[in-house]
């Protein structure tokens, strides 16, 4: 039976405390592990901070959608920002001497790490990313 | 998040519960302004109850260590979750950050 959720936040720093709130409760109704709570709050939170900061005044209501079946779970996240696609950014360069690092990128870095396969398309206006993550055999 | 500090001796403990999310890291930084550099002395931050971390939190660890490098001082973790310590790995920080199992470690 697939399981689905959908909410909207606001595209500021109090949408990212809603959205771990709504993730909390998902994490409950869905009865997720804290390991793979932890790592779909922490895909959609880079996603939405990287929404708010690239998506401009435009941005707006940034609409998560979530759906799980046969442990493969489906993450939506829709906003009305300026284009951008989270896909085609550069990686850190995590090798380099701290002097060096900048903290720029690893927010896409970690998204990426964490999903199985991230899909980016511009759609009437909006930028739809789709995220595909395997939820390990624990309890789903 | 809850951030608090440890009694007497150097280096300075610091405790850090909780979530070290946008907001948290929030926190921390102006914690960090107003306790951290003023103490003068090198850091140890004891993280056996954090729970979260994000790229905000990350960033907010980093300027922590590249500013007390600058001063000349040191930045060290202990007490890392399993769960917390690969978000530190894949993000290539354990090159950077010693990161020990115990305070007791960090000591020997």
């Amino acid at each position: 039976m697939t399981k689905k959720e959908e909410f909207a936040i606001a595209s500021t720093a109090a949408g990212i405390v809603t959205l771990h709130e709504q993730v909390k409760n998902i994490t409950t109704s869905w009865n997720l592990s804290n390991k793979q709570s932890g790592e779909v709050n922490l895909i959609l939170e880079e996603i939405c901070v990287n929404v708010i900061s690239h998506g401009g005044k435009r941005a707006g209501k940034i609409t998560i959608s979530l759906s799980l079946e046969n442990s493969v779970l489906i993450m939506t996240v829709t906003d009305s920002g300026y284009p951008f696609d989270l896909t085609s950014a550069a990686a850190p360069d995590v090798r380099l001497p701290v002097e060096k690092r900048k903290a720029g990128g690893l927010g896409v870095h970690l998204v990426k790490h964490y999903s199985d396969s991230i899909f980016y398309e511009r759609a009437d206006e909006k930028n739809i990313l789709t995220i595909e993550k395997k939820l390990n055999q624990e309890k789903v | 998040m809850e951030i608090s500090l440890g009694k007497g001796k150097k280096p300075l403990f610091i405790t850090a519960k909780g979530r070290l999310d946008t907001t948290g890291s929030a926190e921390l930084e102006t914690w960090v302004a107003e306790t951290v550099y003023p103490y003068k002395d090198n850091v140890l931050m004891d993280f056996s109850e954090l729970d979260y971390v994000s790229s905000a939190g990350l960033r907010t660890i980093l300027n922590l260590s590249k500013g007390l490098k600058e001063k000349g001082f040191s930045f060290a973790l202990c007490c890392v979750q399993d769960h917390i310590l690969e978000v530190f790995e894949i993000s290539g920080f354990d090159s950077f950050i010693p990161i020990f199992t115990s305070r007791g470690e960090y000591s020997l």
